[in-house]
């Protein structure tokens, strides 16, 4: 479908119309119809769909001029028909404000495509105030649209007694006649000003995500993250268990030991073994050192003194070579875990004098 | 319907993505928990080996000596058979009970039945000893020794 053309909204009926030859198609309304209408089309929608208010506001440039509109709209109905999705207004001079009837709800649900596709999309009414000048009554089937001078009254139904006298021309639009209609559309100006008398009626209800025609991939994409989370869970498993296995055999030592319920078992059994090495190792062992010292030297060496206590080992004795010296001091370092080192070692007729000295700090 | 799902294809790559980042360092971190873990249960594991092996030598000592330490030397001389061979005896200064003893000629297995009887009290330790061959008999010693009594 062209930018030139026009579709008409006739209760369930499509009238397309081009704009070239004026020449009408209809359909009936269906999803497969609004589809084959393609995009950037004129939508007129009938006139009972939007009830138009004139309302004496300058269309600024402001965020504010919702909010006024609000405020006007609210002088004229209840609080709870001045809601976003019930009411729009056009930035026409003054702003025109207009509330979306339930009939317009249904079809931007049913039919929202017919609505999303339109390049710009108005009513009768609308298209009559920017085309007609002067006074006038436009009658649709449904709808009757009074233009004075300046203001306008819209009305959904009939008034009875209306004093026609005043009024410059009277125009009476049958549902099925779209002549008028593409007169109307021909007398507006430019193209700016079928801009202005487009509503926007897609605005006053967000667009929904379509969840249930995505069942699918969300349910895919579900298992899939949820396999992904397990999967992750999985390989975190052995890193837990290695770390459930220390903390187990931590507590089975602390246990063993009857510090568990200490206020804290790793310390006490620092402190334990502390004071125990302090009453045990800082002492010399006589009987190790002696069997050390008699295992260390051979037949070869004479003890002559042997000194111990907290600190050092002192050997004093004598012994035939300094080779023979080195091996039983090695042996000695090796049995006590000491090192010990010569202190003086001197040769005297065949023999060497020496003592010896181990430190244990 | 594209918009639709290329914003569920946005959360999933999203939340995989976030996933991922809170898995890393979650691993990161419990890594690093298990190999502080596995130091500390080394560390512990030594120190309770040396807690147990120092308790069973302590254990072993069986007896302990609640008299005085004068009267310890005296009587375990005696029975020792090495009361004469006490040169000197003397208490030494200090917050704990210990005592200087020197004994005088003494052969080899006397010193280590001395010893061996000091080692059989688990509350004695020798602070220190020394044993010097005697000049006028090789085969003899003295043995200067300093006892402990540490509870």
């Amino acid at each position: 479908m062209q930018q030139d053309s026009v579709v008409i909204l006739q209760d369930k009926r499509l009238a397309v119309i081009r704009k070239s030859d004026a020449s009408a198609e209809y359909y009936e309304l269906s999803p497969d119809s609004v589809r084959a209408l393609g995009k950037g089309y004129l939508l007129v929608l009938p006139d009972r769909f939007v009830n138009l208010v004139y309302t004496n506001l300058v269309p600024l440039k402001t965020k504010k001029l919702k909010e006024m509109v609000r405020a006007y709209m609210k002088t004229l109905y209840p609080d709870d028909v001045v809601d976003d999705a019930d009411f729009g207004y056009l930035k026409t001079s003054p702003v025109i404000a207009y509330l979306v009837t339930e009939e317009t709800k249904s079809l931007t649900k049913d039919y929202p495509a017919l609505i999303e596709n339109a390049g710009i999309t108005t009513t009768p009414s609308l298209l009559a105030l920017q085309a007609i000048r002067g006074r006038f009554l436009l009658k649709t089937g449904d709808t009757m649209l009074i233009k004075n001078d300046e203001d306008f009254i819209h009305v959904i139904g009939k008034l009875d007694g209306l004093d026609t006298s005043g009024l410059d021309q009277q125009i009476d639009l049958r549902d099925d006649d779209y002549k008028v209609l593409m007169d109307f559309i021909a007398s507006v100006p430019d193209r700016d000003a079928l801009n202005r008398v487009g509503l926007d009626l897609l605005r006053t209800k967000k667009p929904q995500l379509k969840i249930e025609a995505l069942k699918t991939e969300i349910v895919l994409f579900s298992v899939l993250y949820i396999l992904f989370l397990v999967s992750l869970f999985f390989n975190l498993m052995p890193l837990k268990k290695e770390q459930k296995t220390y903390m187990e055999q931590i507590k089975g030592i602390y246990k063993k030991l009857d510090i568990e319920n200490t206020s804290d078992p790793y310390g006490m059994l620092i402190f334990k073994v502390e004071r125990f090495r302090k009453e045990h190792l800082q002492y010399p062992d006589p009987l190790k050192i002696l069997s050390s010292v008699s295992l260390a030297f051979d037949q070869n060496a004479e003890v002559e003194s042997i000194t111990a206590n907290k600190e050092l080992i002192r050997i004093k004795g004598r012994i035939r070579t300094l080779e023979a010296l080195e091996e039983s001091t090695k042996r000695l370092d090796n049995a006590l875990g000491i090192r010990f080192t010569t202190e003086s070692a001197k040769v005297r007729g065949g023999v060497v004098n020496f003592v010896i000295v181990g430190r244990s700090r | 319907m594209i918009k639709e799902r290329l914003i569920i294809l946005i959360i999933f790559v999203f939340l995989l993505s976030l996933s991922s980042g809170i898995y890393s360092a979650k691993k990161k971190d419990l890594y690093q928990d298990v190999r502080e873990l596995k130091k500390r249960y080394e560390k512990i594991a030594d120190l309770s080996r040396q807690y147990l092996a120092l308790s069973e030598m302590e254990k072993k000592k069986g007896r302990m000596l609640k008299g005085g330490l004068l009267g310890y030397i005296q009587k375990s001389s005696g029975s020792i058979g090495i009361s004469d061979n006490i040169g000197s005896i003397k208490p030494l200064p200090g917050d704990r009970e210990a005592v200087d003893v020197l004994y005088q000629k003494l052969d080899l297995a006397q010193i280590i039945s001395i010893f061996k009887e000091i080692d059989g009290v688990s509350n004695l330790r020798v602070r220190s000893f020394s044993i010097s061959r005697r000049f006028d008999n090789p085969g003899l010693a003295d043995l200067n020794i300093q006892i402990e009594k540490i509870k």
